[in-house]
């Protein structure tokens, strides 16, 4: 390539600062955001695989029971029969108050059999001098190096722990650095224990967690024979992959919204690359007229979008990376709400990411610019020169375009429809329909404003008809970053109406399934987990604190079911629920609670939705202690609290097929005449030490409101980013037409018109724009939410929310829009009222 | 012309951009320098003084003595044998139970598993094709995981276990498996048991409690099935059964000790060990024991016996050099002996690695030819057992 | 008579590479009220620069431009772009019509800003059109006008407000003859019958020649040249 034409093209992009700036802003913004939330996905990804390894080891099978676990006594049947790798494990979760709340995994292990399953200790740490204290002291623990690090705790300090209704003070026996070259991030938030001063501590003498083993496959059935009823021998990888599957439906959530937003920057590139052919049409005619071949011209625009977007995203991967570092605080939070305890210590950016986010962005760069490239090689050097042909051109397009579009819109619907449960599908779908309206919007914002300038006559209003009439005649430069804002918009308005209707139906839920005064539960229920146990005789205890009318028992244990793994909520059977609890149910209210009585369960909505059933359904089997029994089905529930699927039963039937006697949490009735503020001292008179947590009503729903609002935090963020993505562009694209006119705008001010008067316009013309975008999202928007509540969201998570359109997310639109759009005029503005008009008179 | 101040604006942002870009990498925290997994715990705890020593001979009284001494630290069972197929072919086993006191006294605890007392357990066998396996286990002394008692005469960790026949411990029913290997054996004394050392107290070192009790089963008849995958033999021989314990400490500069146990064809049984220093020396306590056919014993010093090796073989995997073949004399019991192994390497691969291997006797005793079997146990060689006992 | 365009000492200078080129030297001079002046120079002796200064939309190095007895420097930027809709009407040799406006509109456009309010000014700007001889294409736009009719459009766009002062820059240098003689016609025409002042730029000796005065532009000075009877011939050196 010339020399000349490089020197060219770069003169070209440095002349114009403030159009090339944007441009790299825009693909900066777009690769950060999706670096970040790669960072973020592939860090809690990574963290997820380490803690399994770590914690399964070379585990294959995990031997486990019902919600009391396994006997013990079969664990030592299993030895003494010559069953050599297996690991007895007692599992508690704890909370750590010194060391800001942090949840952490009591793992209670046997030293000997554990090292044959994880490489955590190996044989030679109970050589040590100090080691037998780990048996023979009942609050020995062996903390992680990073804990020990993170609370600065020394070998021999003390720490306490949380643990259900106990409060722990423990010993730290030893510090356990993790090998060379293994940075075991994923165990920082385990603490170890003898099992049996574990099993003494979770007050589960006796009883194991579960039993890791190594078992060929031709050992299967001969283990399976030996399994006490309500004793499971599954697959290592089982629980892991359920797990997985529930994060991974969150995570493609969030890679959806991350491809949103570099779509967006995307439409920006495209813009700006077509902006800037379309301004030097006569440069490049030019250039076609003095022998430039028409591929040389295709290739120096590729050339300059590659370079500005490389640039853009190697620019973009350090704000990527810090970006990801507060997404994957909120992403780690989340899952640590809803899914499992996780804990990521380290975020970096990996190599494929970055490359990943480097290739995405030349590669959508270069498809931007291919159009315009096409476009610049192909203008014959006399129509260069008139605006009119430019502007034919466009008109075709903008036909061309809406057609297009209608084709994606139908194709998106035909996905959403065809998809069944697969949300990678649902939301091709979803993209598709997007992508449609988008591509609509070059005739549907001339349709708009054509209309609207038919009407104005009549008004009068001549300097707004004069703008709107500016604004049409630039349609062809500002559709496309019109057709960004509208998405990014329509994707604020779409995921705040979503979020707004799912937090309206959570507190309705709330307000349905929250009856009691006061609520007795263990610290370690921070997120929608109740975890943790509490002692059974805490419901007496309460009851006879004065002004307590009734204590409700709450338990809720995971139980394998003949679909899965399922959430039981064993509840108490005086109280008749709420109707409105039920989506569907074979009789009134008073008759599904006489079945529940009577020995029948409720199956929760996302059950259903994640085994695709449907009501009424056959009975349903659950594995209990007592081994697998039916239970017929008298309802559907509404339940927000569990992804997984939750059974609801009676505490008596609980009791009738599981030995599990703990709860989960307690609920405190008043009685008529009892004054909240006696009756609650009373309750915490009564805990004192024990370390539960004594919470009313408003704080039990302002927690849950607040968590809810915590696991949308980022997809808030990624919302504002986009729009900040789109709105970056639309002020581009603005800016350039606003620059491209300076002669016009010279001219005028020739004319008489006062910098005031100028500004007043271009605050006009770039308000119509604004509104414009805004007008057009709306639709696009609601539409979008109504995906997202009745599709999206119920294909990923198994709950149907009511679509609900409020006001606030449309206003929050129109502001951003409007905010974007006189942004833009900032500047030329300010270069209206300073640079003299001599000057800009003779530019070009 | 352009307002100069934009460009200056951009190429300032770019150079921001450039630089914050640089120092956020730069912010990566550097991952510390970690030894390899390991624990490192707080200094106290118990120490072998709160365990009762053994100072001074006692009178022992079985079944009682055959089961645990928990005031003691240290306590091992240990069975080892020649074990004969038809046609000859030679398998040696042995079986080790050892236990380690954590605590001379624990509290009471509520969990089942709770335990102040360790056990691990050596298993190993050698078959007539040359091959020999060793298997090492460690358990908590809980729940019926693994354990010793009196009575009946029981110790096991898990399925490899001894159990009396009767209640006084004249007969053992021996039992392991581990992976295509089995052992099943019955054990049938022959002889009373005999109180080793000075009545029964052995020497590891010239202070006072720096001692073991030590009796033994010197000659138990052995039938019994070896097996090995698909493969069974039926095997007879004679077993060795040796009960020690103490709260022992090794002496400065001694790394380990050679031990003797030999079953001679004229009805008589050579016990002999003693305690290497760093130096190659041998400490003045070493020390022996000739069983008579009756059972009654002869206490040897150290200036009654003496111990030449004539072979020496290097193990590959640990790379100890192990003495491999020994001529042995007791003058003042006529006993003149050329001792080698069955085969070289015996080496027990576990925690401790040490030589357990059966050996084979030929010889003169009082002038007329004997044979016989026997094994020897070679410790401190690939590293010293300081610390471990 | 007064003046009607006064410069005082004005000069003006760009920067060039590191110095300063010199376009007007200090230059005094008075433009009086209901005269024709043409401006004559080489290209780039500053005739341009001398036709932005005295319409206020380029400021002098020093000195100071009066127009009507008042000094554009004592003026904000507001107050000369009222000043500007009210008593000056400017022309480009590339006729600057707004792209985004129709013929009539661009017409209306100084009257609005002048406060004559829509229809008034609708139907003032068609009756311009008229006396342009462009009624026919007021609701075109201007895009698809020819250069003399877009020059006409300009040129009534400029007598919107009946300006005092009009500015010509090479009106006629993009136009045919005949084009250029009817848009001369009816520049002189204001100048003759309402008493405007007219300045204008030009090459051409023919227009020149119509003018009362031609001033030349040499060296960054400017020098008149002779005084030019109505409809006489050039009495030029």
């Amino acid at each position: 390539m010339s020399r000349t034409l490089l020197l060219f093209a770069w003169r070209d992009l440095v002349r114009r600062p403030w159009q090339s700036g944007l441009m790299l802003l825009g693909v900066v913004l777009g690769v950060a955001v999706m670096v970040s939330i790669d960072v973020a996905n592939v860090s809690a990804r990574r963290g997820f695989s380490l803690s399994t390894e770590a914690v399964v080891g070379r585990a294959t099978h995990r031997i486990e029971g019902g919600p009391s676990g396994v006997p013990e006594a079969f664990y030592v049947q299993l030895r003494t029969l010559g069953w050599q790798d297996t690991a007895p494990i007692v599992e508690g979760i704890a909370i750590a108050p010194d060391l800001q709340d942090r949840p952490l995994r009591l793992l209670g292990i046997d030293l000997f059999s554990d090292a044959v399953i994880r490489p955590t200790f190996g044989l030679d740490a109970w050589t040590q001098a100090g080691a037998e204290r780990f048996f023979l002291e009942p609050d020995a623990v062996i903390i992680p190096a990073g804990l020990a690090r993170e609370g600065g705790l020394l070998p021999g300090d003390r720490f306490r722990l949380f643990l259900g209704n106990r409060v722990a003070d423990l010993s730290i026996l030893g510090v356990w650095t993790p090998p060379e070259n293994d940075p075991s991030e994923a165990l920082d938030d385990v603490v170890w224990m003898d099992i049996a001063a574990a099993q003494e501590l979770t007050g589960t003498t006796g009883r194991l967690t579960r039993i890791d083993l190594i078992a060929a496959r031709d050992d299967v059935p001969g283990i399976a024979a030996l399994l006490p009823p309500g004793v499971s021998l599954v697959p290592a990888s089982q629980q892991a992959e359920t797990v997985r599957q529930l994060s991974d439906a969150f995570q493609l959530n969030l890679t959806a919204l991350s491809l949103l937003a570099l779509m967006v920057g995307m439409f920006l590139i495209y813009n700006s690359t077509m902006f800037h052919v379309v301004q030097r049409r006569q440069i490049l005619a030019t250039l076609g007229v003095l022998g430039a071949e028409s591929g040389q011209i295709a290739r120096l625009i590729l050339g300059e979008a590659a370079a500005v977007a490389t640039v853009g995203a190697v620019l973009g991967l350090p704000f990527g990376w810090a970006l990801g570092q507060t997404a994957v605080r909120l992403v780690t939070q989340t899952i640590n709400d809803f899914y499992f305890t996780l804990s990521v210590r380290q975020a970096p950016l990996e190599p494929a990411t970055a490359a990943k986010a480097v290739a995405i962005a030349l590669g959508a760069a270069l498809l931007a610019a291919a159009g315009p490239a096409l476009e610049a090689a192909r203008i014959p050097p006399v129509a260069a020169f008139q605006r009119s042909d430019l502007e034919e051109r466009a008109s075709r397009g903008v036909g061309r375009a809406a057609g297009a579009g209608l084709a994606s819109l139908a194709a998106g619907a035909l996905l959403l429809a065809a998809a069944q449960r697969s949300l990678a599908l649902s939301l091709g779908g979803m993209f598709g329909v997007l992508v449609g309206l988008a591509l609509m919007v070059p005739l549907s914002s001339r349709i708009l404003l054509l209309g609207l300038v038919r009407l104005l006559p009549r008004l009068r209003a001549s300097r707004l008809r004069w703008g709107l009439r500016s604004v049409v005649r630039s349609l062809s430069r500002t559709s496309v970053a019109l057709a960004a804002l509208m998405v990014a918009l329509a994707v604020t308005i779409g995921l705040g109406t979503m979020i707004a209707s799912f937090r309206q139906a959570v507190d309705d839920w709330l307000d349905l399934t929250l009856r009691a005064d006061v609520y007795v539960s263990s610290p370690l229920g921070s997120g929608s987990q109740p975890r943790g146990d509490i002692s059974p005789e805490w419901e007496s205890r309460l009851g006879s604190v004065p002004g307590v009318a009734r204590v409700e028992p709450f338990r809720a244990a995971q139980v394998a079911t003949e679909f899965g793994p399922a959430r039981i909520s064993a509840v108490d059977s005086y109280r008749i629920r709420d109707a409105r609890l039920y989506r569907s149910s074979s009789g009134t209210a008073e008759e599904v609670w006489n079945e529940l009585r009577q020995g029948s369960v409720l199956v929760s909505e996302s059950f259903l939705q994640k085994h695709g059933l449907r009501f009424p359904m056959p009975p349903l089997t659950l594995t209990t202690d007592r081994g697998p029994r039916s239970f017929s089905v008298a309802a559907v529930f509404y339940d927000y609290s569990s992804e997984v699927g939750t059974v609801m039963m009676t505490q008596e039937v609980y009791h009738q097929f599981w030995s599990d006697r703990w709860l989960s949490s307690l609920g405190v009735f008043l009685a008529p005449q009892a004054s909240f503020e006696d009756v609650a001292r009373g309750v915490r008179n009564v805990l004192a030490g024990t370390g539960l947590h004594v919470t009313t009503l408003g704080d039990v729903r302002q927690r849950a409101l607040a968590i809810f609002d915590r696991s949308f935090e980022v997809t808030s963020a990624l919302r504002l980013l986009s729009v900040l993505v789109a709105g970056v562009g639309m002020m581009s694209a603005l800016l350039a037409l606003q620059l491209e006119r300076a002669r016009e705008v010279a001219t005028l001010q020739v004319l008489g018109m006062t910098p005031r008067e100028l500004g007043a316009q271009i605050l006009l013309e770039n308000g119509i724009m604004g509104v414009l975008a805004a007008l057009l999202s709306v639709p696009t928007g609601l539409l979008l939410a109504w995906i997202l509540t009745k599709v999206i969201n119920l294909r990923s998570f198994g709950w149907a929310i009511p679509w609900s359109p409020g006001l606030e997310p449309i206003a929050i639109a129109l502001g951003l829009s409007l905010l974007a759009a006189w942004a833009a005029g900032l500047y030329p503005w300010w270069r209206v009222s300073r640079a003299p008009i001599a000057e800009r008179l003779r530019a070009d | 012309m352009r307002p100069p101040t934009a460009r200056t604006v951009m190429i300032l942002l770019l150079l921001g951009l450039g630089f914050i870009g640089v120092w956020l990498t730069t912010q990566v925290t550097a991952v510390p320098d970690i030894r390899s997994g390991e624990v490192q715990f707080a200094s106290g705890g118990v120490r072998p003084a709160d365990f009762a020593r053994v100072t001074a001979p006692r009178a022992f009284s079985f079944p009682e003595d055959h089961g645990p001494h928990p005031a003691f630290r240290t306590e091992w069972w240990y069975f080892t044998g020649n074990l004969f197929a038809q046609g000859g072919s030679h398998f040696g086993y042995q079986l080790t139970l050892f236990r380690t006191g954590l605590a001379p006294h624990a509290g009471e605890r509520a969990s089942a598993l709770a335990t102040d007392q360790i056990y691990f357990a050596h298993f190993a066998l050698s078959r007539p094709n040359g091959a020999y396996d060793s298997f090492e286990r460690y358990s908590r002394g809980a729940a019926g995981l693994a354990g010793s008692s009196a009575s009946p005469p029981e110790f096991w960790l898990e399925n490899w276990s001894v159990r009396a026949l009767d209640d006084v411990g004249d007969a053992f029913s021996l039992s392991a498996s581990q992976g295509e290997l089995t052992l099943d054996l019955l054990l049938t004394s022959l002889k009373p048991v005999v109180a080793q050392g000075e009545a029964g107290m052995s020497r590891k070192g010239p202070e006072a409690g720096n001692a073991s009790y030590y009796v033994s089963q010197t000659r138990l008849a052995t039938e019994g099935t070896v097996g090995e995958g698909g493969r069974m033999w039926q095997v007879e021989g004679t077993s060795w059964f040796d009960h020690e314990w103490g709260t022992t400490v090794l002496p400065p500069q001694v790394v380990g000790w050679d031990w003797f146990g030999l079953q001679l064809d004229d009805d008589r049984e050579l016990m002999l060990y003693r305690i290497r220093r760093a130096d190659g020396s041998f400490a003045s306590v070493s020390a022996g024991t000739l069983v008579e056919p009756d059972g009654s014993t002869i206490h040897l010093t150290a200036e009654d016996f003496a111990i030449e090796s004539t072979a020496e073989w290097r193990s590959p995997r640990s790379g100890a050099t192990y003495p491999s073949g020994w001529r042995i004399r007791v003058p003042t019991a006529g006993l003149d002996l050329e001792v080698k192994p069955y085969q070289a390497d015996q080496e027990v691969d576990a925690q401790i690695v040490y030589w357990e291997g059966a050996v084979r006797v030929m010889g003169r005793s009082r002038g007329a030819e004997v044979l016989g079997v026997g094994f020897v146990e070679l410790t401190g060689y690939a590293e010293a057992m300081q610390g471990w006992f | 008579m007064t003046p009607f365009v006064e410069l005082r000492h004005v000069a003006k200078s760009y920067p060039q590479g590191g110095s300063t080129r010199a376009v007007l030297r200090p230059t005094d001079f008075s433009f009086e009220g209901g005269k024709f002046y043409a401006i004559r120079g080489r290209s780039g002796s500053g005739k341009s620069t001398l036709l932005n200064l005295i319409a206020g939309i380029d400021e002098p190095t020093s000195g100071e431009v009066r127009l009507d007895g008042v000094s554009l420097r004592r003026m904000s930027a507001s107050e000369r772009a009222v000043f500007r809709r009210h008593q000056v009407g400017f022309i480009f040799q590339f006729f600057h019509l707004i792209p985004t406006l129709t013929v009539v509109e661009n017409v209306r456009l100084p009257l609005e800003l002048a406060g004559v309010s829509g229809p008034q000014a609708d139907a003032e700007a068609r009756e311009r059109l008229r006396r342009v001889g462009l009624e026919g294409r007021a609701d075109a736009n201007p895009d698809r006008l020819s250069g003399g009719e877009q020059q006409r459009v300009a040129i009534a766009r400029a007598l919107a407000n009946r300006p005092r002062l009009l500015l010509a820059d090479e009106p006629t240098g993009n136009l045919d003859q005949a084009t250029g003689d009817a848009v001369l016609d009816m520049l002189e025409g204001r100048v003759r019958e309402e008493r405007a002042t007219l300045i204008l730029v030009t090459h051409s000796r023919a227009v020149a020649a119509r003018s009362d005065h031609v001033i030349v532009i040499q060296d960054g000075r400017l020098a008149p040249v002779g005084r030019i009877r109505r409809g006489g011939a050039a009495a030029e050196r």
